[in-house]
C-alpha cells in the first residue's frame, strides 16, 4: 500500500503561516518574475482564474476582490518544505520526495491506513500550519487520483481506493487527470473514444504497447490495482541542470546578455559541483517576448559538447559565451535567456582524458573548491568570475515578496506586545 | 553550512599524540540545546513592554514550538482577530485567560466563544542578548 501526501495550494498556504489576517482571504502567488500565478487559495480557485493566468489579465479582479497577491518566495517554500519531509520521514521508514510539496509513503507495514494518514495531516497541520491531503491506493498511480479525490472533498482530507473501489474511481477520472498522460496523450486517446482512466484499462495490451510507449502499459497496470513503479528511495542526482530567467525589461544589448549568460553559467556549474557531477555537454537559448510577439515568436537555442567532462566555471562560461556568440542575432529585443548543462558524469568515477593536462586539472579543481568555500563561508556570489555581473538589475521583478521569516535573522516575525 | 571543525582535531601529531583526541566532543550546539523539535520550531522577535513582568523585553527573540500544547502558565504566541500577541495563558478548569504583565500591573482577559483565538505555537525560550 502506498500514500501520497499532497499540501493544499502550498505556495498560497505557506503565505499565510505567518499572515493570521489573511487566512479565508484569497491569496494568489506568481510566477519568477511576477509573471503568472502558479498558486491559487480555494477562494481564488471558486472566482474561476485558472493557473498559469498572466496578472495583468485578472488586473480588475485582483482590485474588485481585494486578492493577496504574492512574488514566489522560495526560502521560505523550500525551508517549509523540508520542515514537512522531516515530519514524514520521523514517522514513516520509507519515504520518496516527490516534488517540493508531495511525496510517496510507503504504507505496506500498516493495518490502519486511515488513522496513519489522518494523524500525519494532523501533525503537519499542527507543527507547520500547512494543510495536507492524503491519497491511499495500491499504486503511485492511483495514488494520484485518490489524492484528487480526498482534494475535492470538502471535510475529509483523505481517500482510500481499495481494490473494491478500482473502477468506481477509475470510471470518474478524466484521462487527462491521470499521472503520466500529457496534452499529447489525452489528444490521441480521447480520439480513440478513452475518455477516463477506466477506459484505457479495458484496452487491451498489445494496443497500447503499439500506441504508446512501455510507460503507457505501465501506467495502464497501475489503473488496474498492479504495481509497476516503485518507490524511488535514493535520491537520484539532477539528470541537467537549467539556470533561466525572465528579465524585468527587456535587452537588446550584446555585452548585457554575455555578463547574464556569465552568471547563469557559473551558478549552473556551482550546483554541478555540488552534487559531485561534471558535465559533458551545454546549451545556451535566447528568447523574444513571448506575450509580445506571438505570432513571431522565437527561441534561439545551441548546444556543444566538451573535449572533457569538466565542472570547471572557467570552461562552462568560455564555452557558453562562445554559444551565445553564434545564436545571438544583434537588433532583437530578448526577454529571457537561459544556461542548460547535461549528460552529467559523476566526479568520483569519471574516465580522464588521455591528453588531459592532469597536473594543471588538479590546480584548477583546488582553485574551485577555495571558489565554493568562499562562497559558502561568506555567502553566495562573495566572489565571482570577472564575466559576470556585478549588480543585480537584471534580476527578476519581486515587487510582492514576503519576508523570508524561517531563514533570515533580518526577516523573521516582529509581534508588537 | 559552515560547520565548525573541533579544535582539537587540527592539532598537529609532530610530538606525542594529543591524550585528548580518544576524548573529544563534538562543540557545543546551541540549536540542539534550544530546540526539541526542528521541524516545528520557529523564531519571532518582540516589540514592546507588555511582558516585561515575564522576564521578556523589547527586541527579544523568542523560540516557538508550535508542537507543543499550552500548558497553565506558558508563554504562548497566539493570533487574535487576525493579529500576533504574546501573553502569559492561564488554564483553569473552567475558563482560558491571557495575561499581560508590564512589571507594574498585569491585565487579564478571558477568552470566550466569540473570540477569534488560536494558539500558534508555545515559547520555549527567550534569548536576550545584552551586548549587541
Amino acid at each position: 500500500m502506498i500514500a501520497l501526501v499532497d499540501c493544499n495550494n502550498f505556495y498560497a498556504s505557506c503565505e499565510r503561516i505567518f499572515r493570521p489576517d489573511l487566512i479565508a482571504k484569497p491569496v494568489i502567488v506568481l510566477s519568477n518574475n511576477d509573471g503568472c500565478v502558479i498558486a491559487r487559495s480555494n477562494e481564488v480557485k471558486d472566482m474561476g482564474i485558472s493557473m498559469g493566468t498572466p496578472l495583468f489579465k485578472i488586473n480588475d479582479l485582483v482590485r474588485n476582490y481585494e486578492i493577496n497577491i504574492f512574488s514566489s518566495n522560495f526560502a521560505l517554500y523550500g525551508d517549509i518544505s523540508n520542515r514537512i519531509m522531516q515530519i514524514l520521514k520521523n514517522d514513516i521508514a520509507n519515504v520518496e520526495i516527490y516534488s517540493i510539496d508531495e511525496a510517496f509513503l510507503d504504507f505496506s507495514d500498516f493495518n490502519n491506513h486511515e488513522t496513519i494518514a489522518l494523524d500525519l495531516v494532523n501533525k503537519i497541520n499542527k507543527w507547520t500550519g500547512i494543510p495536507t491531503s492524503v491519497g491511499i491506493a495500491e499504486t503511485k498511480t492511483l495514488t494520484k487520483i485518490a489524492n484528487l479525490f480526498a482534494k475535492q472533498s470538502k471535510s475529509k482530507n483523505i481517500c482510500h481506493i481499495d481494490n473494491s473501489k478500482i473502477k468506481f474511481f477509475t470510471q470518474k477520472t478524466k484521462i487527462s487527470d491521470v499521472w503520466g498522460i500529457g496534452n499529447k496523450y489525452t489528444k490521441f486517446l480521447n480520439k480513440n473514444k478513452i475518455y477516463t482512466a477506466y477506459d484505457l484499462t479495458q484496452k487491451n495490451d498489445k494496443w497500447i504497447l503499439n500506441n504508446m510507449s512501455i510507460n503507457g502499459l505501465k501506467t495502464m497496470y497501475e489503473l488496474k490495482g498492479i504495481k509497476c513503479f516503485e518507490l524511488e528511495l535514493l535520491s537520484s542526482p539532477k539528470k541537467n541542470i537549467r539556470t533561466s530567467r525572465t528579465f524585468s525589461k527587456e535587452t537588446s544589448d550584446y555585452y548585457k546578455l554575455q555578463r547574464i549568460i556569465s552568471s547563469f553559467a557559473s551558478k549552473s556549474s556551482e550546483k554541478l559541483r555540488r552534487q559531485n557531477s561534471k558535465t559533458s555537454s551545454i546549451s545556451v537559448f535566447i528568447k523574444t517576448n513571448r506575450f509580445k510577439t506571438c505570432n513571431n515568436n522565437f527561441k534561439l537555442i545551441s548546444k556543444s559538447n566538451f573535449e572533457y567532462p569538466t565542472d570547471d566555471n572557467s570552461i562552462i562560461v568560455k564555452e557558453a559565451l562562445k554559444i551565445l556568440n553564434k545564436i545571438f542575432i544583434p537588433g532583437e529585443l530578448y526577454k529571457q535567456a537561459g544556461v542548460i548543462i547535461g549528460d552529467f558524469q559523476l566526479s568520483n568515477t569519471f574516465q580522464p582524458g588521455l591528453f588531459e593536462n592532469m597536473c594543471q586539472k588538479t590546480k584548477k579543481n583546488k582553485l574551485m573548491q577555495a571558489f565554493d568555500n568562499i562562497n559558502n563561508v561568506f555567502g553566495s556570489e562573495s566572489i565571482k568570475l570577472g564575466s559576470e555581473e556585478f549588480h543585480n538589475k537584471w534580476r527578476t521583478n519581486r515587487n510582492k515578496l514576503s519576508p523570508s521569516y524561517t531563514t533570515k535573522w533580518n526577516d523573521i516575525l516582529d509581534v508588537n506586545i | 553550512m559552515y560547520t565548525p571543525i573541533p579544535f582539537l582535531k587540527l592539532i598537529a601529531s609532530a610530538g606525542f599524540p594529543s591524550p585528548a583526541e580518544d576524548f573529544l566532543d563534538p562543540n557545543l550546539d546551541l540549536n540542539k540545546f534550544l530546540i526539541k523539535n526542528p521541524p516545528a520550531t520557529f523564531c519571532i522577535k518582540v516589540k514592546g513592554d507588555s511582558m516585561i513582568g515575564t522576564r521578556i523585553y523589547s527586541g527579544d527573540v523568542l523560540i516557538v514550538d508550535r508542537s507543543l500544547s499550552p500548558k497553565n502558565n506558558n508563554i504562548v504566541l497566539a493570533t487574535l482577530n487576525g493579529n500576533f500577541i504574546v501573553k502569559k495563558i492561564i488554564i483553569t478548569h473552567s475558563k482560558v485567560y491571557l495575561m499581560s504583565d508590564d512589571g507594574e500591573r498585569s491585565e487579564k482577559m478571558c477568552i470566550n466563544d466569540q473570540t477569534e483565538f488560536n494558539i500558534w505555537g508555545v515559547v520555549t525560550s527567550v534569548i536576550n542578548k545584552l551586548i549587541e
